[in-house]
């Protein structure tokens, strides 16, 4: 998959055909919850990737797939060409060094029983830093260089605001200089004021430790603000991949239009004209037939070959990708 | 000696409650009982006084007598030793037994779950007085074989606690954040998970004291634990309930001291729990 | 002339705890005019939610106490009714409130038809055919498909959207003069929160009710709202008309807020952040409350908290600087 300007940078990480089925009883019945299902996608060095979607569309699930935070899942998650779900355990923990992830709820995510500085320092002693001075300096570096006095070390999470926390939650992601970040929906928690910091933090932050992002949020305008390409997502597939700017100014997939339709402008003067789907978003467990968005699509209202097969992902412009029959 | 250094040192932080205190206090007491029961009894435990039997409180039985004559302040000091041993020590079994299974079926989920929880399931359903009999023919009828056959017949329910907590702690984002960053399954199970389980582990821990002390009385009762004239706080409660017309004090004085060292082990429980939890503290 | 339906005056709102006092609703007054819809917003702690929640007089009793201030309804004064007034004439029945978790709102023992019954029954006086009859109208109005089916169904077998739809039912069905909704569309995804604001403003045209729309969400309040409330540290720091609030805000932190957001329609390389962090509602400033985030601080400011003062008749801003002088 070839983008301009970015064809020249390696692929990081490379999705072939990822599934994720999550299994459920329904009485005798063994169901599936299809969260993922099939996505093939590459990750170019150095880009912010934006994973955006709706519940159930799958995007937390793909970016904890691609992590190995599940035990199995079919299909190929290559990271640097190494695939992920074949790793030995101790191949595996040497994977973690270069792949984290920082969550949404910024309290949730750090141990109530821990300070700062053990929860920043933890990952640090499962890779091996013996040295305990080594590692001190090590934690401080990196507290400072989010923005955390390092001597708030001794203070436990619960001590601090939202956005001290969230910060806790990307030093402790960072301290092990990884490669690739998965940040899921890492500012939506957070109050408007503190999620610009947060987002310039994140932005500073990939300058000066060469990273990329995978960056998953519901949230069309925070997404156009940090990430390069796009990849839009619909129960479990993925519907739309564009360069930031081709997706606003040519939204081709009927899902991505009502997406960017919903969006409400903090302008009173611009008045959109809004698309509003019908319906509910469908259950994964029970995803409609063919293309999975055919029964909520105001293009295609009944026709057979929507309903019947899946549609590919085909490229119509360079780097613009859709999966529509009639796009 | 120990009553003071262990107030000292409770003194020495900076927020004392009366309560903790009491219960410091209390339980170094039943503590020194039960290792230096001569110091504080007043008469010999088993010394029979037939002609003062079921007496109230007076200048020489400062707790009055059973129903032999035997000093209840005295008998309450000698039972310490049986009855605390089998207390805390059947609890501290039942929890090395139960919090590691449960943490195992927790974590691992799956058919492991299912056979631990079968397994649990079968050894509560045990009739403690079954297990107590076959043990007794293996060990004699002791304190030990009354520690462990508490311990086998209430481990499950510790297992059954922690597996609750651990359940719905594993799926919290940090265990998660420590699955990211290389934690081992060994680590997460006991530097992640089991520290935030510890408050129901401590309220449990107290529970079962109690409950221990009360299944030493059925058990001694039957023969089966401690076979009289030795006092325990259980069976000389037991044997109480047939004079409670005619001796109030004796029936009284086994209850408030079983009732007394309980709530000091649940008040300190208590307190153990509040100083752990650092998002109460302040 | 607008007429007023809703007059909060001077309302003060305590929380008291071990730490202090926090008061969390400082002596604010807005008023909600007749078939607009106002909106109120803020980040996290700034006394939204709590406003509201003092006008129904709902507010978790202790810690929290209503000690001042007057709340008009038509003219009455609402806090000197008894709580046995307050629940049978006011509450569900003259004001309504929606709030963010459909799900924690909603019963889950008892199905839609039976909470929706409920409030007919009570406020509305109707037998249960007769309420049976108006509850399955009501979901229909409210937008959802096979209300019959419906009806009885439980809560946890419907989506967040359909949820918040039976919530709005709920609210609406005793047709109150003033409907407060408290981060209503939070929760949903946008595609549902585009449909539940379309509904809102069906619902508001059709049956003129008056509308308090609580939310952080600036675009929010750019599309639904007539007029607009910005909030922080439990005062009114700006009240104006939507445009006046978007296109000439006063206040610094209005104008602070407005920066940070993430447009769609415009390009950025950093997002404007305020500087700072909100102070702790136990230990306020003797100042401006907005003082040491300020980027037009004064002395003045330090010292004295400024008074409302009206830029035109619908524009009010809290600062010495306010009225364009001073500020660039």
């Amino acid at each position: 998959m070839e983008v301009p300007g970015l064809h020249k940078n390696e692929v990081l990480l490379h999705l072939e055909d990822v599934k994720k089925y999550f299994e459920f009883k329904d009485g005798f019945v063994t169901r599936h919850i299809k969260a993922v299902d099939g996505v093939t996608l590459d990750i170019y060095q150095g880009e912010t990737l934006g994973l955006v979607g709706e519940s159930g569309c799958g995007k937390s699930t793909l970016g904890r797939t691609i992590l190995r935070l599940y035990d199995k899942a079919e299909g190929k998650v290559l990271f640097q060409d190494k695939d992920v779900y074949r790793q030995s355990s101790r191949d595996m923990l040497r994977l973690r060094r270069n792949m984290q992830l920082i969550f949404q709820d910024p309290l949730a995510s750090l141990n109530p029983r821990k300070t700062i500085f053990q929860i920043i320092e933890e990952p640090l002693r499962f890779h091996g830093y013996r040295d305990p001075e080594e590692r001190r300096k090590l934690v401080e570096q990196i507290m400072t260089d989010v923005g955390l006095d390092p001597a708030v070390g001794s203070r436990y999470p619960h001590e601090f605001s939202g956005g001290q926390q969230q910060r806790v939650g990307i030093a402790r992601a960072l301290v092990l200089r990884p490669q690739f970040i998965v940040c899921d929906e890492a500012v939506s928690a957070l109050d408007v004021s503190v999620q610009a910091q947060i987002l310039n933090l994140l932005q500073r932050l990939k300058q000066e430790y060469n990273l990329t992002y995978l960056f998953i949020s519901h949230n069309l305008s925070v997404i156009k603000h940090v990430c390069d390409r796009i990849v839009v997502m619909y129960l479990g597939n993925v519907v739309e991949i564009a360069p930031k700017d081709r997706l606003f100014a040519n939204p081709v997939h009927p899902y991505t239009k009502a997406l960017i339709s919903a969006i409400p402008i903090p302008d009173p003067e611009q008045h959109r004209q809004r698309i509003v789907l019908e319906g509910d978003i469908p259950s994964p467990a029970n995803p409609p037939s063919g293309c999975r968005f055919h029964p909520r699509c105001y293009q295609c209202s009944g026709r057979e070959d929507c309903a019947a097969e899946r549609p590919k992902l085909t490229e119509i412009e360079p780097g613009h990708f859709v999966a529509c029959h009639h796009c | 000696m120990k009553v003071k250094t262990k107030k000292e040192e409770k003194l020495q932080r900076k927020k004392v409650r009366v309560t903790t205190v009491f219960s410091v206090v209390l339980l170094a007491v039943a503590l020194f009982a039960m290792l230096f029961p001569s110091v504080l009894a007043t008469h010999d435990p088993l010394e029979l006084d037939i002609v003062n039997q079921l007496s109230g409180p007076s200048r020489e039985h400062i707790l009055g007598t059973d129903e032999l004559g035997r000093d209840l302040w005295s008998r309450v000091v000698y039972g310490a030793r049986v009855s605390m041993s089998v207390g805390l020590g059947s609890a501290l079994l039942a929890l090395i037994l139960g919090v590691p299974l449960g943490l195992l079926a927790a974590y691992k989920g799956g058919i492991l779950d299912s056979i631990i929880m079968r397994v649990m399931d079968a050894f509560s359903s045990f009739p403690s007085i079954m297990l107590a009999m076959l043990l007794m023919t293996v060990f004699e009828a002791s304190t030990l074989t009354l520690i462990l056959t508490i311990a086998i017949v209430s481990f499950p329910a510790y297992g059954r606690i922690v597996r609750s907590s651990a359940l719905s702690i594993k799926e919290r984002d940090y265990i998660e954040a420590a699955r990211v960053s290389g934690a081992k399954p060994g680590y997460l199970m006991f530097h992640a998970i089991l520290p935030n389980c510890m408050s129901g582990i401590i309220v449990q821990f107290s529970l079962f004291t109690a409950s221990a002390i009360l299944i030493e009385a059925s058990l001694s009762f039957l023969g089966l634990g401690i076979k009289p004239p030795d006092p325990a706080w259980g069976s000389m409660l037991s044997y109480a309930k047939q004079y409670i017309d005619r001796s109030a004090t004796y029936i009284l004085v086994p209850t408030i001291t079983i009732f007394l060292v309980v709530l000091a082990i649940n008040l300190l429980g208590d307190e153990l729990r509040e100083r752990l939890d650092p998002t109460r503290q302040k | 002339m607008a007429e007023k339906i809703l007059e909060i005056r001077d309302l003060e709102t305590h929380f008291f705890s071990s730490r202090g006092v926090a008061k969390a609703v400082d002596k604010v007054s807005y008023s909600l005019n007749k078939g607009e819809i106002l909106g109120i917003v803020g980040e996290s702690g700034c006394g939204k939610s709590v406003t509201s929640l003092s006008i129904l007089q709902i507010v978790q009793s202790p810690p929290g106490k209503i000690v001042g201030g007057e709340i008009l309804l038509d003219g009455e004064d609402l806090l000197k009714l008894s709580k046995k007034e307050m629940q049978s004439r006011i509450r569900g029945n003259r004001i309504s409130m929606i709030f963010q978790e459909p799900m924690t709102s909603l019963n889950p023992l008892f199905t839609v038809g039976q909470q929706l019954m409920e409030p007919l029954m009570l406020h509305r006086g109707m037998k249960k055919k007769q309420a049976k009859e108006e509850a399955i109208r009501m979901l229909r109005l409210v937008g959802i498909p096979m209300p019959e089916r419906r009806f009885s169904q439980y809560p946890h077998s419907m989506s967040g959207g359909m949820r918040q739809r039976v919530m709005i039912a709920m609210a609406l069905c005793c047709n109150p003069e003033v409907l407060i909704a408290d981060e209503p569309t939070t929760a949903l995804d946008v595609t549902i929160q585009a449909q539940i604001l379309e509904l809102m403003k069906k619902l508001r045209d059709e049956l003129g009710t008056s509308i308090i729309l609580i939310t952080h969400d600036l675009g929010v309040v750019a599309e639904m709202c007539d007029r607009a409330v910005v909030m922080y540290c439990g005062s009114v720091v700006e009240e104006g008309t939507v445009k006046e609030i978007f296109k000439d805000p006063r206040h610094p932190y209005t104008r602070g807020l407005l920066a940070s957001i993430p447009k769609l329609t415009d390009e950025q390389e950093e997002l404007y952040n305020i500087k700072g962090t909100v102070p702790s509602l136990t230990n306020l400033p003797d100042g401006c409350r907005f003082a040491d985030r300020c980027e037009y601080c004064t002395e003045q400011c330090r010292l004295a908290r400024p008074d409302s003062s009206d830029i035109t008749e619908t524009h009010r801003v809290r600062c010495f600087r306010n009225g364009g002088a001073g500020i660039a």
